[in-house]
């Protein structure tokens, strides 16, 4: 499971843990299509729960739309706090690889 | 609604209050940014719930507002609303009395317009499809420039108007016109584009010290001052002239497209030439991200037509014109583009001109430093025969240049492609450049790429085509867009849709998800620049991050905040700065203050910033700011600061870096 403090990021897309790339994808765009700011009308909920609620899918569709991101969130070793920064990323991911290898 | 008929060409005497060369124009102009959305989203509301107003309701003003509303409201006024609009601003929102909801009011979308740096085009929604409009002179790409005559001004929205008066290219280059200002808006004396612009047949005068150049044109053998902000205001309200010729009613919103390259401070001068011309701005859309969305409804129109298959698209666009290059890659599935990466530069057609022309007269700069009369005419004839062979190049292997410039000089030359491609290979090297990190951005390789897509003047340049195709890996671009009409036509479908139209066929379900063009932060850990929303972060954006305090006891720390992609803080913009002040005094390193970025739908960047440890009562609170807050893009301002404060209002990029 995700470590604590990191939301459900299948939940925000509302998508099964097992969803493919192509589902989570039109998942997300459908989503953006409805939560996106600028298509909200004008007399609807205010911008701000808008732009609240798409920040929140556009994250989750940024985790699990990379491969190497989901593989971390789905292990629970991905820190929202320090992403931005895909070298780290990469270096995690390549050691963990590795670690599974001389496991294995 | 009593809808004036404009007088058309729009020529103001600069000795009515109305005419943006009239002194008040300008004093009243500074408050319009305030103002404005007041009168818009008003007016917006009331249009779309009950057309033109029945009631009036006060907004309360100030005693100042209403002086400047005065002139607000006879600019507004004289245009179209003469006898309906009373004196200040009204509203009647609040009291919608359900009658005439039926009735067929005009429709406020706004329009799309592509203020090019050598042409200019506006588009708007009919109802069905995207329209572009043409001028009186039947032309839908009409050049961007604003001749200064006597007591007349008149931009290339009408040329001129009649036949007889039409300015020809040699009357705009004969130092009365102004035009490149989408080059010199926003930019400061420093700034090598700006002196590059030295070369132009105006006045662009530049003392190298951080402040905005002195530009003028030629009247009556006298050089009147302006700005690049005047000459785009009276350019703008000419296209909003026709628009509303052609509409039949007001227009007041816009979707402007603009350079990637663009700093946030560019973008408030454009808004502010927008505001002077009584348009709001609902969005800035970069270059290619407009044509991103037309492609986007291209592939939803075949969808429907069973011709696609619906799946996700990627299409690289690349962009060039006369004054910028970008590029942009976009993913594009059901209606939704979602701009993956952008990049630009401020290299174009007008660099390659100017290539050209101190290729073919060596002694260009000598030659033409100091703007006499005959000098200015000569330089003109020489710009019309290098346009002239670039264009011609274009279609044959080699173009021959035969031109008088008077007082002995002459240029004869053939001119072919291997030497026209040596003589501005670094052009090519940045264009290669903007593909290459558009690319690496987006973390695609070339194969990944489904569509290139090249639009602007200068991709009908047979290298530039070869190179960008050559780096996608492909030999054929994608057809079906036009381009020089693709940029404009985006403008006015985002228009459409932002302003809330909904199209029964479904063509309008579309959607924009735009990402940053460049790295927004403060200065930290010195000199350096710490980013807080790295470029290509999608829009809405909100990003925090922890400093901590440099010095033993600080009560005080300076935001600075820049834009760009440079290491150090000061190769950046500085878009603005303030004070946290009232620190708790503490040891060095432990009070932790936190900045927070925000980019809203619209754009509009917020800054958050105060101290998050030590908590309590003794605390100050947050300070919120709007960016960009220098009023002038002071290049100097950054080096006052270091020279007044040193590293005593320093901070330093706190370990934990982001805030969960």
């Amino acid at each position: 499971m995700a470590g604590s403090g990191v939301p459900d990021y299948y939940a925000v897309l509302g998508v099964s843990r097992s969803a493919s790339a192509s589902e989570i994808r039109a998942a997300y765009l459908k989503l953006a299509m409805k939560w996106h700011p600028d298509k909200r009308g004008k007399e609807e909920a205010d911008d701000a729960e808008a732009t609240a609620r798409f920040q929140e899918i556009q994250q989750a569709y940024k985790v699990l739309s990379d491969p190497t991101k989901r593989d971390m969130y789905d292990a629970g070793l991905y820190d929202p706090s320090a992403d931005d920064n895909d070298e780290d990323i990469k270096l995690m991911n390549d050691f963990l690889g590795e670690l599974v290898a001389t496991m294995g | 609604m009593h809808l004036v008929t404009l007088p058309f060409p729009l020529l103001l005497p600069p000795s009515t209050p109305l005419s943006p060369l009239h002194p008040t124009f300008y004093s009243r102009e500074h408050c319009l940014p305030k103002l404005l959305p007041v009168l818009i989203s008003t007016r917006k509301k009331r249009q779309q719930q009950q057309g033109p107003p029945k009631s009036h309701l006060l907004v309360p003003v100030t005693p100042s507002q209403l002086a400047d509303s005065c002139w607000l409201s006879v600019s507004f006024a004289t245009f179209y609303w003469m006898a309906a609009e009373p004196f200040y601003t009204v509203a009647s929102d609040s009291e919608t009395t359900g009658e005439d909801k039926s009735q067929p009011s005009f429709p406020d979308v706004a329009i799309g317009i592509d203020i090019g740096t050598s042409k200019c085009s506006v588009a708007v929604w009919n109802g069905h499809h995207v329209e572009l409009l043409k001028n009186t002179r039947n032309q839908k790409g009409m050049r961007s420039y604003v001749m200064f005559k006597d007591d007349t001004l008149s931009a290339g929205v009408t040329g001129g108007a009649a036949k007889e008066n039409a300015h020809e290219e040699r009357d705009v280059l004969s130092g009365s016109a102004i035009f490149n200002m989408k080059r010199l808006i926003g930019r400061m004396d420093t700034d090598e584009v700006v002196q590059a612009s030295k070369a132009l047949p105006f006045l662009v005068q530049t003392l190298g010290i951080g402040v905005r150049p002195f530009i003028a044109a030629l009247v009556n053998n006298m050089w009147r001052s302006t700005t690049p902000e005047e000459v785009l205001a009276i350019f703008l309200l000419e296209l909003k002239a026709l628009a509303e010729m052609h509409l039949k009613h007001p227009v007041r919103n816009a979707v402007l497209t603009i350079p990637v390259a663009f700093s946030r401070f560019q973008q408030t001068r454009i808004e502010r030439a927008c505001a002077m011309a009584g348009l709001h701005v609902l969005r800035l859309m970069p270059e290619p991200t407009a044509v991103a969305l037309l492609y986007a409804q291209h592939q939803q129109q075949l969808m429907h037509d069973n011709m696609g298959s619906g799946i996700e698209k990627i299409a690289l666009i690349f962009n060039m014109g006369a004054g910028y290059c970008d590029a942009a890659v976009a993913a594009t599935a059901g209606g939704v583009s979602q701009i993956r990466a952008l990049s630009g530069c401020s290299v174009g057609g007008e660099d390659i001109l100017q290539n050209i022309m101190r290729h073919l007269v060596p002694n260009f700069d000598s030659l033409y430093a100091g703007q006499t009369m005959d000098r200015i005419k000569s330089m003109g004839l020489l710009r019309i025969a290098t346009q002239d062979a670039i264009h011609k190049l274009a279609s044959q292997d080699s173009v021959e240049i035969n031109v008088d410039l008077g007082d002995g000089q002459k240029v004869s030359k053939v001119l072919d492609h291997s030497e026209f491609e040596q003589v501005n290979r670094v052009i090519f090297e940045k264009v290669e450049k903007i593909i290459n990190q558009c690319l690496a951005d987006a973390k695609l390789v070339p194969e990944d790429i489904n569509d290139v897509i090249l639009v602007g003047g200068c991709s009908r340049i047979p290298r530039i085509r070869s190179l960008v195709l050559g780096l996608c890996k492909t030999e054929v671009s994608y057809k079906n867009i036009d381009a020089l009409e693709a940029a404009v036509s985006g403008a006015a479908l985002e228009g459409a849709i932002a302003s809330g139209v909904t199209d029964p066929e479904g063509s309008l379900d579309l959607l924009t998800i735009q990402a940053t063009p460049m790295n927004l932060g403060i200065r930290a850990d010195g000199d350096n620049f710490a980013a807080i929303i790295p470029r290509n972060t999608t829009v809405p954006a909100r990003r925090e991050m922890l400093f901590m305090t440099t010095h033993d006891n600080q009560t005080e720390a300076l935001i600075s905040v820049y834009e760009g992609e440079g290491e150090r803080a000061e190769e950046n913009h500085l878009l603005g700065y303030f004070k946290i002040t009232g620190i708790p005094p503490a040891p060095k390193g432990t009070v932790e203050i936190s900045v927070c970025m925000d980019i809203d739908a619209s754009n509009v960047l917020r800054v958050f910033a105060g101290v998050v440890k030590p908590q309590g009562q003794g605390v100050p609170p947050f300070i919120e700011v709007r960016m960009p807050t220098l009023d002038d893009g002071h290049g100097w301002c950054g080096q006052a600061l270091a020279k007044m404060y040193g590293s005593k209002l320093d901070l330093a990029v706190h370990p934990k870096k982001l805030q969960p």
